[in-house]
């Protein structure tokens, strides 16, 4: 049962020295935190060059969600590393418009392969 | 009026179900993709309010017919604490707690009636509807 689980995991992974967050299931407010928490301990613990969020599973941004990750967009690049989200669907493109959401710092992409090309520019602009 | 989904809203789970039930509906009645994701996250808010701060309430669906066409028609009740200011809690950037301070002025963007009763102490009744 759904409603038993109060705990959600989302595995990370690092790929050319990128973190990869590939969001499978709507997160629960606490689930966010955590995460938000991890990405960061992970910037500081290796040597990353961007973190690249995959939405494609998700549904609702609401504005909880938005707000994080706004935030964590803003704590990546306080730390020197851009925070990428990828594979919107439209519909939810669509919404956060409606809705009127300011995503501040982070990056958008079409999906993880553009990601990757928008990182591996942003970091021969600084060579 | 009938009433299609009556959800309790009591923990992060329930915030979820509601707002994917939501979503269920609106495209089977017939909204285009794009409305349904907006009553989708409309939902989502507003369950996130009764959670966040009521810790229990409830959300309907009712599916309503107008004059010319039907509609969905989203309840959020509950008996928490209440809006202090209506008006406040109705701008942009307003927040009592760590969101975007967009949830209840960003519901009434997304749906197109609006209504809102709350007393403190004794609770908040949203009623929110978007037509088809």
């Amino acid at each position: 049962m759904m409603e038993d689980l109060d705990v959600q995991l989302v595995s990370t992974t690092i790929v050319n020295k990128c973190l990869v967050v590939p969001i499978q299931v709507e997160l629960f407010d606490d689930t966010i935190i955590q995460l938000q928490s991890e990405i960061l301990d992970k910037i500081q613990k290796e040597d990353l060059r961007g973190v690249i969020i995959d939405l494609s599973a998700i549904n609702v941004v609401d504005s909880f969600l938005a707000g994080k990750l706004r935030e964590i967009g803003y704590q990546t690049v306080l730390m020197g590393v851009d925070t990428i989200l990828t594979s919107l669907k439209p519909e939810v493109a669509a919404s956060i418009a409606d809705m009127e959401y300011d995503l501040g710092n982070v990056i958008m992409a079409r999906d993880q392969d553009h990601a990757f090309q928008i990182i591996d520019s942003n970091s021969k602009k600084i060579i | 009026m009938k009433t299609v989904k009556s959800k309790k809203i009591s923990n992060p789970a329930d915030i979820i179900t509601v707002s994917s039930n939501a979503l269920n509906i609106a495209k089977k009645i017939g909204f285009s993709e794009t409305a349904s994701y907006s009553i989708s996250i409309a939902v989502s808010e507003l369950a996130s309010n009764i959670h966040k701060y009521a810790k229990n309430g409830y959300i309907h669906l009712n599916i309503i017919e107008g004059k010319n066409t039907n509609g969905l028609e989203v309840v959020a009740i509950d008996n928490g604490p209440g809006i202090k200011n209506i008006q406040d809690a109705m701008k942009d950037n307003y927040s009592t707690s760590d969101g975007l301070g967009i949830g209840l002025p960003g519901v009434k963007r997304l749906m197109d009636e609006f209504e809102i009763k709350s007393e403190p102490k004794k609770g908040t009744l949203i009623t929110t509807r978007k037509w088809l």
